[in-house]
């Protein structure tokens, strides 16, 4: 009975049922690509700040912070295994431990890099990003030692007394990583004869609280105690040009979702708002002839099922048509965004039950609303 | 006991300062199987009156029994159930929904014990057998104002408020509408019906009237 009610209520009032159609629909593409918007903007981001590089240098206790500057080498080193103490603290992640050194390779001068994969907070598995993956036992040059020493990818190079093959040829970088010799940590630790040894850890700041005024402070106070008197150099710009570049992401998302949602809620309350103004009588008719606030409450609100459902499958495809068609003009260096397929259930769901929520006001107010006072006054 | 027994009801009105007293001290008992109408000038209360003994507009003083209930002092389900299951009413708009055809207008009422083809067969004793499928926009003024009292007996209430049922009718609709009325009451049915004019059911009635709120007995008509 109810749902034949509501199909032909849908029925009659076609034009109505199509308005709302047509909000939920906009409704749920705008709170997708909004999303999607975000998301995309987020990966955006991520991919910018991983440009930044890593901003954290944890150095051995008493280096001496003027020669590091000038040879890009700690005097000090550190054990290997306090590594893992330091993935339980909550400042830093993506920790790369790393031993590194002054060599000369054919006469030419060089630093010895040797590193290990990223070592993550809690022991949370995430893509590594900013490690120069090096296969063990050869080498990965950087570009200006690689043009020094006339090698190229393949080629054998003697590295202190070893021979080892060139796994590729970064890129210019236009830092000291050009006259870098990667190798794995554990080649670095043999070839240096310095097993279990570290003399650097290159993290990520974690994120800062908007107004942290001093996070040096705030590192040091949390890795004190795993290394003490540990030397800490934060690489101030880079690191605050990534808070502030994710502070910007986070605000504009905060603005934006619940803004699109507020908005499409607004539009379906209006619209329901309507709707029971014109059938003030039927729901005074209703009371009259003894149907229960239970039941008119379905009747009322059981028509937003069927928009709602509809509305989100209208939504979905034209958000996905929207997403073909804009987003490679909305977002630059070949940025994509996507809809995930698995969203159609999440939207199937949440269409209805936000079209529902949005009018139960309008109808909790209809529904309390004395109905000799309308049914007297027509 | 009486059927219903109105006790002393008043309704007062009040928007800012101006007050209108619809009903003041109201009483009245009407037996059952008893046709009592209520006549009065318009504004005179009646379908005041009519809303009070229906359930669906709770009087300033005085209480409303039915059946040996009073029905303002229950929640507001125990009133649906009141209204679902004793009263029937006819208001003076038939107040169909547009959106559905004659026979779903009736069913809308029905609280699971008519079937469907009991809902016919009240069509059909209303000379409306043919236009159990018609909307009713195609429906004439008479004949909604026939589906309407049909919606109001199909679940066989004991009581039938009818709230000026043959207004705007013709001859003879108003004498159809009154006649359905009367076989209603002569079958055992309780009706208290509100006109303003002199037209009545055509079984033995008692008429009562209306001023400024105020119930005056007329005495009993004999039937016709």
């Amino acid at each position: 009975m109810l749902l034949r009610l509501v199909i032909s209520e849908l029925r009659h009032r076609w034009s109505g049922a199509a308005l709302g159609l047509i909000m939920i629909a906009v409704a749920t593409s705008t709170v997708l690509l909004v999303a999607m918007l975000a998301e995309s903007g987020e990966r955006q981001t991520r991919r910018i700040q991983r440009d930044i590089g890593l901003n954290v240098i944890i150095l051995p206790p008493g280096t001496d912070i003027d020669e590091y500057w000038m040879t890009g080498v700690a005097t000090g080193s550190m054990q290997a295994d306090v590594m893992d103490r330091l993935v339980d603290q909550d400042v830093a992640n993506r920790l790369v431990p790393m031993l590194k050194q002054s060599i000369e390779i054919n006469g030419h001068q060089a630093m010895l890099v040797g590193l290990e994969d990223e070592w993550y907070r809690r022991n949370r598995t995430m893509p590594d990003v900013f490690t120069t993956e090096v296969p063990l036992g050869s080498v990965v040059l950087g570009s200006a030692i690689a043009r020094s020493l006339g090698a190229g990818q393949g080629d054998v190079v003697q590295v202190l007394g070893e021979s080892m093959n060139v796994d590729r040829v970064l890129a210019s970088t236009g830092t000291r990583e050009d006259v870098a010799v990667h190798v794995t940590l554990a080649d670095a630790q043999q070839l240096l004869d310095q097993a279990s040894t570290l003399n650097e850890i290159q993290a990520i700041e974690c994120h800062c609280a908007p107004g942290e005024t001093d996070p040096l402070g705030r590192l040091r106070t949390a890795l004190d105690p795993i290394i003490p008197g540990v030397t800490i150099i934060r690489r101030e710009a880079a690191a605050n040009a990534r808070l502030q570049q994710r502070h910007q992401a986070e605000r504009v998302l905060a603005v934006t979702s619940p803004l699109a949602l507020l908005l499409c809620a607004g539009l379906v309350a209006a619209l329901a708002t309507m709707n029971m103004r014109e059938r003030r009588v039927e729901i005074g008719l209703l009371h009259a002839v003894g149907r229960s606030g239970g039941f008119i409450g379905m009747l009322l609100l059981g028509r937003w099922i069927p928009i709602g459902l509809l509305g989100a499958v209208l939504g979905w495809v034209l958000a996905m048509a929207c997403v073909t068609f804009i987003s490679p003009g909305l977002l630059p260096n070949g940025g994509q965004m996507a809809i995930p397929v698995s969203t159609f259930t999440f939207v199937l769901v949440l269409a209805p039950a936000g079209a529902i929520s949005a009018s139960a006001v309008p109808v909790a107010f209809a529904l309390r609303r004395d109905p000799a006072e309308v049914l007297r006054s027509i | 006991m009486p059927m219903i027994q109105i006790q002393s009801v008043s309704r007062r009105f009040q928007r800012g300062s101006q007050v209108v007293d619809a009903l003041v001290d109201c009483s009245m008992d009407v037996e059952q199987g008893e046709c009592v109408v209520v006549r009065g000038p318009s504004g005179s209360g009646k379908t005041t009156l009519l809303m009070a003994v229906g359930g669906l507009l709770r009087p300033t003083s005085g209480s409303v029994i039915v059946e040996g209930r009073p029905i303002w002092e229950g929640s507001e389900a125990s009133r649906a159930v009141y209204r679902s299951n004793t009263v029937g009413f006819v208001f003076q708009d038939p107040h169909l929904l547009p959106w559905l055809n004659a026979r779903d207008n009736i069913a809308i009422a029905v609280q699971g014990r008519a079937s469907m083809g009991e809902i016919d067969q009240c069509l059909e004793g209303l000379g409306l057998g043919d236009r159990a499928e018609h909307l009713p926009g195609e429906l004439s003024t008479g004949e909604r104002r026939r589906v309407a009292l049909a919606r109001a007996l199909v679940n066989k209430p004991a009581v039938l408020l009818a709230d000026e049922p043959i207004s705007h009718l013709d001859q003879e609709s108003a004498a159809s509408v009154l006649q359905i009325l009367s076989s209603w009451c002569i079958e055992g049915g309780t009706v208290v019906m509100v006109n303003h004019g002199e037209q009545s059911p055509p079984c033995k009635h008692r008429f009562m009237d209306l001023l400024e709120g105020r119930l005056h007995d007329q005495g009993r008509a004999e039937a016709r």
